[in-house]
């Protein structure tokens, strides 16, 4: 069987983290935003596995499979968000979302240059597709308040750093605790957003 | 045994198994106060890498655990350290007993506590990032317990913290990469700026700052309390780890200058916010939030600003300043949280206009909230004052500016102190809230707990050379930093 190479997908990846990235942002429908994540950490490991043996950046790919998992199975099939159906929000959205791209993109080269006074052969799909999740997360920090959300822009920028961070890092121990860091996000934004549901057990004096 | 394993694993290991029983809270209570009381006893008591006789055993205590090629060290002269951070979380929890603060706080404030421990003693040190920000996630849940909608203070309060992680850890990998002493100065402007952001980001630094009120409105005033006391600490003495770690930054009067600067400006402005950010009446501020707990959450503001200033003298006097003001704010947040609390629970709200006259229903709530109040604020007499004192006086010969920001700010919370007096002790007449008649008065315990807490601020206002001699060996964690 031919070997997989991983190289040579790493544009199309950073094109998959674009489009994902933007879908998160944009979408309203709790249903497209969790598969949409779930597509993007398929790409974040197609990214990782430039700099890590495959088999640790497989760590990446179940560790955010698992997160979207669990923030995927705490939701109500009946909630829908507010705002949702109302194309200038979306709109607004997407064009945030592409000007956060625009600036990413204008901006590669001058970070590749500098990180090159650290790192020598900096991969620029690499450096471009953790830097666009960085500014996604960022920007949708900016535009939401309910518990998921934040959660999701987190998860979305922390993949942006993990993706940065593995040209630079390879150790397993930071590979287990940024996955820990990852399922805990994940958790903790399935917990707020349940949290109004949740009752106190019955004490025993 | 190492010492890692015994005071670190052994203590996540209880956590976990209180976790199981934590519909027992009163008992989980007492177990996890006093494992922390002990582990910090045995720190304290335990030399680390010698051989200890105890009783008829006789064992030796290795001062580091390997795990995947990373360490995690405890070193004979960090022991004290360690100790301290025990010892708060101990009194912490004990205090729970009476806070009744919810079933998750002990057990997962000890899984927090050991993380944080762990952030101090994992190598190379900027891993200790990685368990801020675990600490910080597991956290939430004792300060947004089951039932309760999900507020924006929480919210900030996860995404401030965890923007802080990714900054530590890039700094870590640049000043891996490059020597130093031998670099190009140019090259280490930016890992300084990035560290800069990171700790600006952990330390709830103007302008991120503003998830402190917030979860002081939110949560439970004694959880919120023992995030704002324990988190800035924490994170302050892992800075002062990078401070003794690399010679160029602590030898940089930029990066003094900078503390300082920031500090000033957090003195001044968590105690002109105290001061002016409620109103009783809504007519005069409309948009304010009239809540006592906000007042707590902008004292945190300052406190952090205090801390900075202390490290910002440079040297082991800073440090040791730096632990003499901790302790006191410590005993002030305390008091302060537990009146809350039963404030709180007496009355049924923490809202200015609804407080009006409760002190002469509940005067040891109100006399122990505005002592404890004071005494975060240095008045004299109280515990708060002498730190303060010796804080003014260096900052007098070094940076007068600080000094200048130390006593604003402390006049601040004063003036907000008295503010809530004069709220709290308003006559029956004059108030529109709730009629007394329908709430319990103050319980005989209640009263003994308020009135010793309001007793120890006195006794160490008064004597504090009780206390100071036992933090003489807490800078020894930092001997590098001495000239």
């Amino acid at each position: 069987m031919a070997e997989l190479d991983l190289a040579s997908l790493s544009a199309p990846a950073a094109g998959v983290l674009l489009v994902s990235a933007l879908l998160v942002l944009a979408s309203r429908d709790w249903r497209w935003t969790i598969a949409a994540l779930g597509v993007q950490y398929a790409a974040v490991f197609v990214l990782v596995a430039q700099s890590w043996r495959l088999e640790l950046a497989v760590v990446k790919l179940v560790a955010g499979w698992m997160a979207v998992a669990i923030l995927g199975g705490t939701q109500d099939v009946t909630y829908a968000e507010p705002e949702r159906g109302r194309p200038s929000g979306i709109v607004f959205r997407v064009l945030t979302g592409g000007m956060v791209a625009l600036v990413v993109f204008s901006s590669v080269p001058d970070v590749a240059a500098v990180l090159n006074d650290y790192v020598e052969g900096v991969n620029i799909p690499q450096l471009g597709g953790g830097l666009l999740l960085l500014g996604m997360g960022l920007a949708m920090l900016g535009l939401s308040a309910t518990p998921l959300r934040v959660a999701l822009a987190l998860l979305i920028m922390f993949s942006g750093f993990e993706i940065l961070y593995a040209i630079v890092e390879n150790s397993t121990l930071v590979a287990g605790l940024l996955a820990l860091v990852n399922l805990a996000l994940a958790s903790i934004g399935a917990y707020l957003h349940m949290v109004p549901n949740f009752e106190e057990p019955r004490k025993v004096r | 045994m190492s010492a890692p394993v015994l005071w670190g694993v052994v203590p996540f290991g209880v956590a976990f198994g209180l976790l199981l029983f934590r519909r027992w809270e009163r008992q989980v209570n007492i177990v996890g106060a006093a494992v922390m009381l002990l582990l910090a006893g045995s720190i304290w008591i335990f030399p680390v890498d010698q051989a200890v006789s105890f009783g008829p055993w006789s064992f030796r205590l290795e001062e580091m655990l390997e795990v995947f090629g990373r360490r995690f060290v405890i070193a004979d002269a960090d022991r004290g350290v360690f100790a301290l951070i025990y010892f708060l979380a101990g009194i912490w929890f004990l205090g729970a007993l009476a806070a009744r603060p919810g079933y998750l706080f002990v057990p997962l404030g000890m899984i927090v506590v050991v993380l944080w421990v762990g952030a101090l003693a994992v190598e190379p040190f900027l891993y200790a990032a990685l368990f801020l920000e675990i600490a910080v996630i597991i956290s939430v849940p004792f300060l947004r317990p089951p039932g309760g909608v999900a507020g924006q203070g929480v919210l900030r309060y996860l995404t401030f913290q965890s923007l802080g992680m990714p900054f530590i850890l890039f700094t870590g990998w640049m000043l891996g990469r490059v020597n130093p002493e031998l670099v190009n100065p140019e090259q280490l402007v930016l890992p300084t700026v990035l560290v800069g952001l990171g700790f600006a980001f952990l330390l709830a630094i103007f302008p991120f700052h503003t998830w402190l009120p917030m979860l002081a409105v939110e949560a439970h005033p004694y959880t919120a309390a023992f995030i704002f006391l324990m988190l800035p600490a924490v994170v302050s003495l892992f800075g002062i780890g990078f401070l003794s770690e690399f010679s160029w930054l602590r030898n940089s009067p930029s990066v003094f200058a900078i503390l300082r600067g920031v500090g000033f400006l957090m003195t001044l402005t968590g105690g002109v916010w105290a001061a002016f950010d409620f109103s009783s009446q809504p007519r005069y501020l409309p948009k304010k939030a009239r809540h006592l707990g906000r007042i707590l959450g902008y004292a945190a503001v300052r406190g952090t600003g205090l801390l900075l200033l202390t490290i910002s003298l440079g040297g082991i006097e800073g440090v040791t300043l730096f632990f003499a003001l901790l302790l006191s704010h410590a005993v002030g947040y305390w008091l302060w949280a537990l009146a809350l609390t039963y404030l709180r629970e007496q009355h049924g709200t923490l809202d200015f206009p609804l407080l009006q006259g409760v002190g002469r229903k509940f005067p040891a709530t109100a006399i122990a909230l505005i002592m404890a109040s004071f005494s975060v604020a240095g008045f004299p007499l109280l515990t708060g004052f002498p730190t303060h004192l010796l804080l003014l006086e260096r900052l007098a010969d070094t940076d007068l500016l600080g000094a200048f920001g130390v006593v604003v700010g402390g006049l601040g919370l004063l003036v907000a102190g008295l503010r809530t007096l004069a709220i709290l002790v308003m006559s029956a007449d004059e108030s529109p809230g709730v009629p007394f008649e329908e709430t319990p008065s103050e319980s005989r315990g209640r009263k003994i707990i308020l009135i010793s807490g309001t007793g120890i601020l006195l006794t160490l206002g008064l004597f504090p050379q009780w206390f100071l001699p036992l933090i003489a060996r807490l800078p020894l964690a930092f001997e590098r930093l001495s000239p």
